[in-house]
């Protein structure tokens, strides 16, 4: 891992932990920093801008609250906060029965695209970890990358994907476990 | 080295796929286990990079207010509660009856800042939006036009899953309160609804009645406050003594406008 990664993380860990202790400035630090990320996935999962709002404003609520309760050492804050991010999204698309619907459509129908350059740090290192990961999802066979795609955005599991794809259980865990950890594989030769 | 069926296992780990239990007994794994720890970790972290897959969006700058709000509601809070139950205030009243002040207080400094109420969405408003975007409501639309309808919060951890919606019609002097994912109320207690009307002198909080709650946690009541309003600004639900009682007294548990 870079320098800079490190850099970052160890800082976003540290938000945490003073967002724990009641800091409003790093709360309003930590969303300037992972607000368009993390928006950005969650309407790609509800398709929804209204309702992504919502689940933005539900999950930073679940941080502020829970903050005390990350752990370093299992998770980068990132990660830890899509997680929760993702869950809410999740809740949002079983409570609305629309799952069907959201894995089909094609992120490009997006409206809201992002337009016009920005340049400040968090929007470059953002730009940066967008193009790392399409890049390194682009080495990965289409029929993986779809599986994972179903797992991660979409919220089903090993064997809603199976009767998705109308394909065997065990082939749609070795697509998803062989695509995982290529993309692994290539995020690490990435950085 | 890991073999596949692990590997599958950190795999559903990874992307949430787990059950709470399964999860658990997996978590258990992982701490005696580090060569499986560390792939599972490396695992979730590459899940989790698949979020910058998603189109490029911001945010309305808007939204950051509304995150922000609440939490700065929240500390204004606090600040009045702590600075109401500081020992070094002078002359503080020591009636039984100033018990009942220190959730009004939080009452109070909420409406000071009645923009931070508009706190995440609960559970509740989810399902409203839910019902509205089935069409349920949409027969009722005109009249919904004339009703407020409040989402309430938890003001304590031990009723953050709690959700609360009143909807009240002013004109009618009558409203309806839903609840759900309450604890039961402790023997000898029950929940009341209050209304909060900036426009009564006293500024008492007028009662709307026992809210009782069913073994699942829910609860669905027609209620008429017992005194007339003119303009309820909050609803907040507290804890009292069973049956209810006139003037509210006991810890307020959710509050919201």
């Amino acid at each position: 891992m870079s320098a800079t990664k490190d850099a970052d993380r160890q800082l976003e860990a540290e938000l945490l932990g003073r967002i724990a202790s009641g800091e409003e400035a790093a709360f309003a630090t930590l969303y300037d920093r992972f607000s368009p990320g993390l928006f950005s996935l969650v309407m790609k999962m509800v398709q929804d801008e209204k309702e992504a709002q919502d689940v933005l404003q539900e999950g930073f609520s679940h941080i502020w609250r829970r903050a005390s309760t990350y752990d370093a050492t299992r998770s980068s804050a990132f990660t830890w906060a899509v997680m929760i991010f993702r869950n809410k999204a999740i809740d949002r698309l079983r409570i609305r029965q629309r799952q069907q619907r959201t894995v089909d459509r094609v992120t490009e129908e997006f409206a809201h695209v992002a337009d016009g350059a920005d340049h400040t740090t968090e929007a470059v290192d953002m730009r940066e970890d967008c193009a790392r990961v399409r890049s390194a999802l682009g080495e990965i066979p289409g029929e993986q990358k779809a599986a994972i795609e179903l797992a991660f955005f979409g919220g089903l599991t090993h064997e809603q994907i199976a009767a998705k794809l109308d394909t065997p259980l065990g082939t749609v865990k070795a697509r998803i476990r062989r695509g995982l950890l290529k993309l692994r594989d290539c995020l690490k030769e990435a950085v | 080295m890991i073999d596949e069926d692990k590997q599958d296992l950190a795999v559903e780990y990874a992307f949430g796929m787990m059950d709470h239990a399964r999860e658990r007994a997996f978590e258990e794994e992982l701490k005696a286990n580090e060569e499986l720890r560390a792939f599972a970790m490396e695992l979730r972290e590459s899940a989790a990079a698949l979020a910058h897959d998603a189109p490029a969006l911001r945010p309305p700058p808007e939204l950051r207010e509304r995150v922000l709000a609440p939490v700065r509601g929240e500390l204004a809070v606090a600040a009045a509660v702590a600075a109401a139950a500081s020992p070094a205030k002078p002359e503080a009243p020591k009636e039984t009856s100033s018990l009942g002040f220190l959730p009004w207080g939080i009452a109070a400094a909420l409406a000071i800042t009645s923009g931070a109420l508009w706190m995440q969405l609960s559970a509740l408003k989810a399902e409203a939006l839910f019902l509205r975007d089935e069409g349920i409501r949409l027969r009722a639309q005109d009249v919904l036009k004339q009703m407020k309808i409040a989402t309430l919060t938890a003001q304590t951890e031990a009723f953050a899953k709690a959700g609360a919606v009143v909807v009240w019609d002013e004109s009618k002097q009558r409203g309806v309160i839903k609840l759900s994912n309450f604890p039961p109320a402790a023997s000898g207690k029950d929940y009341q609804l209050w209304v909060i009307d900036s426009k009564k002198q006293d500024g008492a909080p007028v009662s709307g009645g026992v809210v009782p709650v069913d073994a699942d946690g829910v609860a669905r009541v027609s209620f008429k406050p017992d005194k007339p309003v003119r303009k309820a600004d909050k609803f907040a639900i507290s804890i009292e003594q069973e049956g209810g009682v006139p003037k509210a007294a006991g810890p307020i548990v959710l509050v919201g406008d």
